[in-house]
């Protein structure tokens, strides 16, 4: 085996740097795929397909019979079995990349000037004054990335925040008024979520169900703002990181606003939310 | 909802996810590339 190894990497330059491309373009399809199993909770993939690889790996010490037949077939099922597994994924990525809903690590066209930004936050927060006056309840989540789980419980809809946008998606008896709205990378991105409530006891008796589900997003997701409009007495509060902030007026919900969106520096996570505990 | 970071910042943020965020994952992803390939070579 350790002779086959320095077989491998004798030879021209031009073997070993090919040799060496392989192996991180497979090192690229194993990552891809235990990051998709991980998010998946798909562990038991994981664990099952390095043991077989271990398995072969101590079997080329002995002599197997039909050893590169086993061989070959192990190479394939991985292939197949990842493939099989993961294809939405990976299809899903690729199309969301395309749509820009996310913020895409290399691609420079995806992240947002200020102005787009600013726009946003005058736009929220004059559909939250105009609930807020309707007595309509709401829920809006601010987030730079979101839970696959909670993303499929809503209706996708990848749209430019407007007032009007998030009223309509408020207005009740609608299909999607009863949910959180998702904002991420400057777009509704989601409407009619399903969040985790949070399983703090303590909280006032006139939290329903809507402020709950925002705590709990803001405990789980610490990196989130959520913004409350109540459906019982208009008042509109804010989450974050586990913290709340009520009886918001217009001045102060912008810059919550601001600070969700990254429009200030980080001094302003201490003035707002009193720092990180 | 980030304001466009530099580039050495994305470079940072990628290694920061690939190396110590997900070190385990890339360590295992290394292991497997590399006896997969050797065992196809030899086989």
């Amino acid at each position: 085996m350790i002779e086959h190894i320095k077989l491998f990497f004798s030879g021209s330059v031009l073997d070993i740097i090919a040799r060496i491309l392989l192996i991180l373009i497979v090192t690229v399809f194993f990552y891809v795929s235990f990051s998709y199993a991980r998010k998946r909770n798909l562990h038991w993939l994981i664990y099952i397909e390095v043991s077989f690889i271990l398995l072969c790996f101590v079997g080329s010490f002995f002599n197997v019979p039909n050893y590169s037949f086993y061989i070959y077939f192990l190479a394939g099922a991985l292939c197949v079995t990842n493939l099989l597994f993961f294809v939405q994924d990976f299809r899903r990525d690729l199309f969301r990349r395309a749509l820009r809903k996310h913020v895409d690590f290399l691609t420079d066209d995806d992240y947002l000037g200020r102005e787009e930004l600013h726009k946003s936050v005058d736009a929220i927060v004059r559909a939250c004054q105009h609930l807020s006056k309707s007595d309509t309840g709401a829920l809006i989540i601010i987030a730079d990335n979101m839970q696959d789980s909670i993303l499929d419980s809503g209706t996708l809809i990848n749209g430019e925040i407007t007032g009007d946008l998030l009223e309509t998606i408020f207005f009740p008896k609608t299909p999607l008024h009863d949910g959180a709205v998702i904002i991420m990378a400057n777009q509704v991105v989601a409407a009619g979520c399903y969040l985790p409530l949070t399983q703090n006891l303590n909280l006032p008796r006139e939290f329903g169900t809507r402020h709950r589900a925002a705590i709990g997003m803001s405990e789980v997701n610490p990196g989130i703002t959520a913004i409350v409009v109540s459906e019982e007495s208009g008042i509109i509060s804010a989450m974050h990181d586990g913290k709340i902030k009520r009886y918001l007026d217009a001045d102060s919900l912008k810059r919550v606003l601001n600070h969700a969106m990254h429009l200030t520096d980080n001094s302003e996570e201490e003035t707002l939310w009193g720092g990180k505990e | 909802m980030r304001n466009k970071p530099s580039f050495s910042q994305r470079v940072s943020t990628f290694f920061n996810t690939v190396f110590r965020k997900n070190w385990l994952v890339t360590l295992l992803s290394v292991v497997c590339a590399v006896l997969c390939v050797l065992l196809v070579s030899m086989a």
